[in-house]
């Protein structure tokens, strides 16, 4: 028999509850909310009065970024990938991120794919750069002998990127992240990765 | 500047989630000392370590009132760790005697007048589950609801095969997070 916790503040707390109130909603709003982050930086970066970019081409946005990665809850390492979209006519950091990795864990195989914002900031010469980021991620755990599991996380990011060459940077990123969809839970992730 | 502000609202909110986990309670199992528990209507997962093969893991709890215990025994899901199949005993009195093939199973000799739930874990195929807050997969004996009546009972827990490796137990069904325990041996819990 299950008994019925007195306790005000653990009622209102209660899991189902949390999840049908407050996370589904929430991720909804953060999805909604993301997709006019474009729009309005966009909209920003119009203006008359603000210098452009003087090349507009498709592969001056684009970066692309591969290196390691290591996920500290649900223990994996392997190989990630970014793909970086630069989506300011300004140069000013703002990128849009899809980021694919396979991982491999000694109880599973580990494949997330994200999608999401990062700024690129407090720039010193072109050599050493601070980023923020955050958005939405897949993680997908896959065993071959039961049922896989599926889990959609909001994800923040942070980390340091240092130029080694004109055209090579070294980049080390520290992250948390949180289960919206699917089965509960929070992560933690340090990667590095180079980046050109 | 909106970037920044957006930084400050994904904080926020993973700061107000983080702190509203939910899941069973932590502890350590130590062969040299019975673990007691305090209630055990509070959700908990125990975890140990088979060294040797031979050690007898037990947990002491206490029932105010007669009560249906779910009880459910997992091993990481390791390739090292699919012969590795602990088994667990419920001994107390008021509990039917178990077989001649369970009996001889035991690790120890019944108390006098004490009777036993076992489970020699032999379940095929053998269920496995994701367990999200450490984000890892187990291998479980199934889950049992066993129903005590009020008084004091031991679970023991052995290798019948004397084989090594980590392993869980859960039970209870009243959520509560120490987030302390949680923290103190998250490397034994996670890894």
């Amino acid at each position: 028999m299950k008994r019925k916790s007195k306790d005000w503040f653990r009622r209102i707390f209660y899991p189902e509850a949390l999840s049908r109130y407050i996370f589904r909603p929430g991720t909804l709003f953060f999805l909604v909310a993301f997709v006019f982050i474009p729009a309005s930086l966009y909209a920003q970066n119009s203006r008359d009065d603000i210098q452009h970019r003087t090349s507009d081409e498709f592969g001056e946005r684009l970066h692309f970024a591969a290196g390691a990665e290591m996920t500290l809850v649900g223990l994996s390492y392997g190989p990630r990938f970014e793909f970086l979209y630069d989506i300011s006519s300004q140069r000013s950091g703002q990128m849009l991120r899809l980021a694919p990795g396979i991982l491999y864990g000694p109880e599973f195989i580990y494949v997330p794919v994200a999608l999401g914002y990062r700024n690129y900031f407090l720039n010193h010469g072109d050599i050493f750069q601070l980023f923020w980021g955050a958005g939405v991620e897949y993680q997908g755990r896959y065993i071959t002998d039961g049922e896989s599991a599926h889990q959609g996380m909001i994800y923040i990011e942070d980390g340091a990127l240092l130029s080694l060459t004109p055209g090579f940077a070294l980049s080390i990123h520290f992250g948390v992240d949180w289960a919206v969809l699917g089965p509960p839970g929070p992560g933690v992730i340090t990667r590095v990765m180079l980046q050109w | 500047m909106l970037s920044f502000r957006l930084a400050g609202v994904v904080v926020c909110l993973l700061i107000i989630f983080a702190g509203l986990l939910w899941s069973h309670s932590p502890g350590l199992l130590d062969p040299d000392h019975p673990f007691h528990v305090d209630d055990a209507a509070i959700s908990r997962a125990l975890y140990g370590e088979f060294q040797t093969g031979e050690e007898v893991f037990i947990v002491e709890l206490t029932f105010k009132e007669d009560f249906a215990l779910p009880f459910e025994l997992f091993v990481p899901h390791r390739n090292e760790l699919k012969g590795h199949r602990p088994a667990y005993a419920i001994v107390g009195n008021n509990l039917p005697v178990p077989s001649i093939a369970q009996l001889a199973a035991l690790p120890k000799l019944l108390p006098i007048g004490a009777g036993a739930y076992v489970d020699l874990n032999e379940i095929n195929p053998r269920p496995v589950f994701y367990e999200s807050f450490t984000r890892r997969f187990f291998y479980s004996s199934g889950v049992t609801a066993y129903v005590l009546p009020k008084g004091s009972y031991e679970f023991w827990l052995w290798s019948p095969q004397k084989t090594s490796g980590k392993f869980g137990i859960g039970f209870g069904v009243e959520e509560r997070v120490e987030w302390r325990d949680a923290l103190n041996n998250w490397g034994f819990y996670a890894y």
